[in-house]
């Protein structure tokens, strides 16, 4: 049988203003019926270009080549404009990351559902209606029917996406292609929409492509997999040979710089892969990882390379010889054992630096427009003491308050009840200035928390002029040596923020807080906006500097990986509450909030054919607006019983170091 | 860890090529290169800037001087017109060309000064109404409806009548009344900046509302502070001119666009260039910002 889809040496041109860039070049792959192929790469690395290859959806002025590009009988490079627009309705369909933006707004569900059917396969309302109804109860939405008449405002997210895959599959399409269908999403949905994915597939024997940066999704629902970099596939096989016997050193420096629960010991280190992500603009001579490579030699730069074959199923593009690079342990390996403690000696005893006691925040929130306002929770009642050389996570899904929590501990909002104290002080009454000596932060989105107008030296040295440390020249000097501890070279001094890739920006953004020499670092979400291997560098870094200079962290983040990788302590938020706190280790092998285990058993990591776990937890993230009654996890908790309903549940100590809020603690044990 | 930090730091010199975009500078001049409006415009702004900033040195003759025996000579073009007044002269005999270039003088004068000082009165009302948001946003979005809702011509003319006129009266009156699109502007990009983590970060670092306003916001206002500049110059010379006409603008003898189509219109009938030449000039003024408003 010959494959659904063949692509066959497929480049891509596009125009930019510049001139040209080629943005995939000599990139081959089939997928059969039945079959999950996974595309994997860092941002700028050719994946999405690829599908929007195959769909025709590439902007006008871009040059397709291939020696075959084919789906089933017809070949998409001949294909006319109106033969694809059919064939992207009936045989493709594609489901894109954001499910907010990609269903129109102004339409209802239902027909929007309909149309495409009615539009391509001629059928009456009635009978795309039916349809509809099929599909929306396959997909596992509940009260089908009367979803079709609501608008997708009126939908969350995870709603909204499974929507989506069943408008796509309202023509039975004998392709799927799905662009990082799950980024947007949160990770307890996340796990329910690739299952989702994944039994439709096996059930209608369609062919699915996954893109995505994610290593963990990809190598969970994949039967092959694709490893991108720089516009060509550099690794391809059956899903567990690549992950299992990397051949290629990017492959093996990619799998190493995952934070992976477990493996690494405190006081370890990921392995990271040196140096950026390249442009695509790069005129590329030989292979186009040499320059990051460690094995990199001389005949790396002369010539491409051609994809070899290691074994049946499995090849790569490198030119060492496989027995080398099979066993040579890379020097880009991760340090995996550590000495076990956390670097810096935690004094639980001591003062604390940062605390909020009994913190709250409400907001006012209108709904409509004469509805009246209404309080929304965003912080409740959260106690919560940050200790010198500690690195205290707060982790929860979104809108849980965890970043309201960050603003206030930061002295950038006001509690609306209890106190906020920086070292036995209320926050409240101190001057920008004198908080800013201790408390400093790292933002989530290093392409807007750098003022696009000023130079990396202007933004690195703002602290220094605001505070007026030294003269000009002493503050000069001081940026450059913060700027080589956080690895920027010197020559970026005068270079604007959109001249640097987003690792380097991060970078700024921690130079510039560390400037000053504070004492706590609020990092919120510092590396959820980077790319993996960058992800390590930044996380590796950030540990190296809180050994240095004696630095305390609250880190506000939702990916446990990263979390158990770099906290000493862990806060887990629901719906502006605290459910439970521990220190790390007591978490990661004994978490019992029925939240927390969903949370840990959310984590995707890199394990060929593992699957994706079932975290049932039935219902949507519950509206912060109009919270369930009692414990508000209870709609979502397989555990709750009548108490849950009726009566909040306080944290209660269970060791010394481990806190839960939970009505079901003694039944667990039991 | 110090190896993967010196490797990145290695590795970054050869990478630089990979990374170093233009600078924001750089990218405004290589697309300023290539465009053909842009330059158009730009040249006109400039040829005009120029000829009222050397007037006394470009123009022919001086425009107040009467000349009763050359009163009303064609320009150039017409069978009776002479190269010695290119574009004729008026019914009192004065050079027309030095009149309109001296007429340059105040259309640029009255409309640079009163943009100015409507930018200046518009942004500051949009940076603090868009950053401080809350009550006095809605205070400034009152007194915005007010302005838009009076029509600024007639209380232009109504104050100058009482203020009685001079040039700075015209710059002061047109730019008190020429504030509303840089505050809709102002106010809308503030309200956007504000809410980017690098304003967060510029507290954080310890910087008050001041220093946040002119370092951090400001300078990223520039580029459409300057859109609406060109445009509302625009507005305000065709207002000074329509004043000038109205008779409460510029006072005779001063030579002044509006008002030479003003003098001129009682001989249009029989010296139709009279008013056809001003207007042109005034006209080609107007379209100036169509041509600029892509940077």
């Amino acid at each position: 049988m010959s494959a659904l889809l063949e692509v066959q040496d497929l480049s891509v041109t596009l125009k930019i203003a510049e001139g040209e860039m080629t943005a995939v070049r000599d990139v081959s792959f089939t997928v059969n019926r039945g079959e999950t192929l996974g595309i994997v790469g860092e941002s700028g690395s050719g994946k999405s270009v690829s599908s929007m290859a195959i769909m025709g959806l590439l902007p006008k002025g871009t040059r397709t080549e291939a020696t075959t590009l084919r789906l089933g009988d017809t070949d998409l490079l001949t294909a006319t404009e109106e033969q694809m627009a059919d064939l992207r309705g009936n045989k493709i369909a594609m489901i894109f990351q954001e499910p907010m933006t990609s269903l129109n707004p102004v339409y209802t569900i239902g027909r929007q559902m309909t149309e495409l059917m009615q539009l391509h396969k001629g059928v009456s309302g009635g009978a795309a209606r039916k349809r509809a109804v099929e599909l929306l109860e396959k997909v596992g939405i509940t009260a089908a029917e009367s979803r079709l008449s609501q608008y997708p405002h009126q939908l969350s997210g995870g709603l909204r996406q499974r929507v989506m895959i069943a408008m796509m599959l309202m023509n039975d399409p004998e392709l799927i292609i799905a662009d990082e269908p799950t980024t947007a999403l949160d990770v307890t949905i996340q796990a329910q929409i690739l299952n989702l994915l994944k039994d439709l597939q096996t059930e209608l024997n369609i062919g699915l492509i996954i893109i995505s940066h994610d290593m963990g999704v990809v190598a969970r629902v994949s039967d092959k997999i694709a490893v991108m970099y720089a516009g060509q596939v550099i690794e391809t096989g059956a899903v567990a040979d690549v992950l299992r016997a990397p051949v290629h050193p990017y492959t093996q420096g990619l799998l190493e710089s995952i934070p992976v629960p477990g493996q690494i010991e405190p006081g370890g280190e990921l392995g990271s892969i040196p140096g950026l992500v390249p442009s695509l603009k790069t005129n590329f001579k030989g292979c186009r990882f040499a320059n990051r490579c460690t094995r990199a030699h001389e005949a790396c730069q002369q010539g491409s390379v051609a994809l070899q074959s290691a074994s049946d199923s499995q090849a790569y593009r490198c030119v060492l010889p496989l027995a080398e690079l099979r066993d040579g342990t890379s020097s880009l390996a991760a340090r995996k054992t550590g000495d076990g403690s956390y670097g810096v000696g935690i004094d639980m005893a001591s003062k604390p630096l940062l605390s909020a006691n009994a913190a709250e925040c409400t907001f006012r929130v209108k709904q409509g427009m004469f509805s009246g306002a209404k309080p929304l929770r965003a912080v409740d009642n959260i106690s919560l003491d940050l200790r010198k050389g500690e690195v205290v996570a707060v982790v929860g899904e979104s809108g849980c308050g965890k970043s309201t929590l960050a603003r206030m501990l930061l002295g950038l909002q006001d509690p609306t009840a209890g106190q906020i104290s920086l070292d036995g002080k209320d926050i409240a009454t101190l001057s920008n200035m004198e908080k800013s000596r201790k408390l400093q932060s790292i933002f989530q989105d290093p392409y807007s928390s750098l003022n696009p107008r000023r130079t990396i030296g202007e933004i690195i040295r703002r602290p220094l002029k605001l505070h007026g440390v030294g003269s000009l020249a002493e503050q000069q000097a001081k940026v450059e040596a913060i700027m080589e501890r956080v690895g920027l070279p010197r020559n970026f001094y005068h270079n604007y923020p959109n001249q640097l890739s987003g690792g380097q920006r991060q970078r700024v953004a921690i130079a510039r807080a560390l400037i000053l020499n504070p004492e706590i670092v609020v990092c919120d979400e510092p590396t959820s906006a980077l790319d993996v291997s960058v992800q390590a560098q930044i996380l590796n870094l950030l540990l190296k500097l809180r050994a240095e200079m004696g630095l305390t962290y609250l880190l506000i983040t939702h990916d446990m990986a990263v979390v158990e990788h770099i906290a000493t302590r862990v806060v887990v938020m629901y719906l502006g509450r605290v459910v439970e706190v521990a220190d790390t280790r007591t978490l990661f092998s004994d978490p019992r909030h029925p939240y927390t285990r969903a949370l840990l058993k959310s984590v995707l990591t890199p394990e060929p054919g593992a699957g994706v776990p079932n975290v049932d937890l039935g219902t949507a993230y519950p509206n912060p607006i109009n919270p369930p009654t009692g414990c508000t996890f209870h709609p979502r908790c397989e555990l709750a019983s009548d108490i849950c309903k009726a009566k909040s549940p306080v944290l209660e100590a269970l060791s010394e170091t481990h806190q839960s809020a939970c009505h079901m603690l003694e039944k667990e044990l039991a | 860890m110090n190896t993967t930090a010196n490797a990145v730091a290695q590795m970054a010199p050869k990478m630089a090529d990979d990374i170093i975009d233009l600078t924001p500078k750089e990218r405004m001049i290589k697309r300023a290169k290539g465009h053909l409006g842009f330059q158009f415009g730009a040249f006109i702004v400039i040829l005009f800037a120029l000829l009222s900033i050397f007037a006394p040195l470009v123009a022919p003759h001086d425009p107040y001087i009467q000349d009763l025996s050359n009163r009303l000579v064609p320009p150039v073009w017409n069978a009776e017109g002479s190269w010695a007044h290119i574009l004729g002269t008026d019914q009192l005999g004065r050079d027309y060309l030095s009149r309109l270039i001296y007429g340059a003088r105040i259309s640029m004068g009255v409309g640079f000064g009163a943009a100015t000082l409507g930018c200046i009165i518009g942004v500051s009302i949009g940076l603090i109404a868009g950053y401080m948001g809350g009550r006095i946003d809605q205070g400034a979005s009152f007194l915005l409806t007010c302005q838009l809702a009076l029509p600024s011509l007639l209380l232009a003319m109504a104050l100058v009548f009482f203020v009685g006129s001079s040039v700075a009266t015209l710059v002061v009156v047109l730019g008190v009344l020429h504030w509303q699109y840089y505050m809709v502007v102002t106010r809308t990009l503030t309200r956007q900046i504000r809410s980017l983590e690098y304003v967060s970060a510029a507290r954080s670092i310890g910087s008050n509302d001041r220093q946040v306003l002119f370092y951090e916001i400001l300078p990223n206002l520039f580029n459409q502070i300057i859109v609406v500049f060109s445009l509302e110059m625009a507005v305000v010379i065709i207002h000074e001119a329509s004043l000038s006409f109205l008779g409460v603008g510029v006072q005779p003898p001063t030579a002044s666009w509006g008002l030479m189509i003003a003098e001129g219109k009682t001989m249009m009938y029989f010296q139709p260039f009279l008013v056809t030449v001003p207007g042109v000039a005034l006209a080609g003024f107007g379209c100036k910002p169509a041509w600029r408003r892509y940077p």
